[in-house]
């Protein structure tokens, strides 16, 4: 099927679905509430989908994210607080060990 | 897996890459059967659903896909798989729902049909049923395979970083599981 014969079986199929009355179109909607692609949508559309959702999915991410660095610098900074103390009593050991021998 | 972009052949058919989320058992029962479940007959939007894999972030949405099920309980076991396919259709048993035409068209239906009462989120899988099944009696075609963007799944990072630049995410329904061709399955890494 070409293009304009395509392009002018949608537009009647639009003209048929614009004519129907309120109630034939709930009918038919109701007919279809559980078809799988309904169920598609409802399911990726359940609360409070999209913008508020994903904005919120994107701060919880980004926190997540924050505090695994703020962690890293905490473990950095401990680490580097006590790594001269623990290298120097080790030393301090070694070389307690080396006087005694 | 190639990463290739949509192909159109020589005989006018199409072939697209996508990928499915299930579970590991699933997933093996597509192997041995080489068949996909089909959902409920008799509705357009009844099929198998695949995220559309020319990116970066198909795999996630299939993952994310998988959890979200697993969350409302719609799956029993909770070891998953990503399964990647090609789909190949011929050009005439297409159907696009995202051209800028196909949009016009349901705007304006929804336009006529539906009020402030109506709810287009709960409407919106049944419009696009009813409209396929009269496309069809009006063209005397089969659509075998259609593309439209569907709402990417709840809690997934990779893509909720991406939705306010690219929209929903494209998906292939195929109706027609003749048309889909197992390429591999991944297991999901907890």
């Amino acid at each position: 099927m070409n293009e304009k014969k395509f392009e002018e079986a949608v537009r009647t199929t639009l003209k048929e679905l614009c004519s129907m009355s309120r109630e034939e179109f709930h009918v038919e909607m109701e007919k279809r509430k559980n078809s799988d692609f309904a169920q598609i949508f409802s399911e990726a559309n359940d609360d409070d989908y999209p913008a508020q959702l994903n904005q919120h999915d994107i701060n919880t991410y980004q926190l997540e994210k924050k505090l695994e660095k703020l962690f890293s610098e905490v473990v950095e900074r401990q680490f580097k607080k006590f790594l001269p103390v623990v290298v120097e009593e080790v030393l301090s050991r070694v070389e307690q060990q080396a006087s005694l021998t | 897996m190639s990463n290739s972009l949509t192909e159109v052949g020589t005989d006018s058919m199409l072939v697209f890459k996508g990928t499915h989320g299930t579970t590991i058992s699933a997933a093996q029962d597509i192997t041995l059967h080489n068949s996909f479940q089909k959902t409920k007959e008799g509705y357009a939007g009844s099929g198998v659903y695949f995220w559309r894999y020319n990116n970066e972030y198909a795999k996630d949405l299939a993952v994310c896909w998988y959890n979200s099920r697993v969350r409302k309980g719609k799956f029993r076991e909770n070891e998953g798989a990503v399964i990647y396919v090609d789909i190949r259709v011929k050009e005439d048993e297409f159907l696009d729902l995202e051209t800028p035409f196909m949009k016009d068209i349901f705007g304006t239906f929804a336009m006529m049909q539906l009020d402030e009462n109506d709810d287009i989120r709960e409407q919106k899988g049944a419009m696009y049923d009813l409209f396929i099944e009269q496309l069809e009696k009006n063209t005397g075609m089969k659509y075998k395979v259609f593309q439209i963007r569907i709402p990417p799944p709840k809690r997934c990072h990779t893509y909720s970083k991406l939705h306010l630049l690219l929209g929903d995410p494209l998906c292939y329904v195929v109706r027609d599981e003749n048309c889909i061709s197992l390429e591999k399955i991944e297991e999901i890494k907890r």
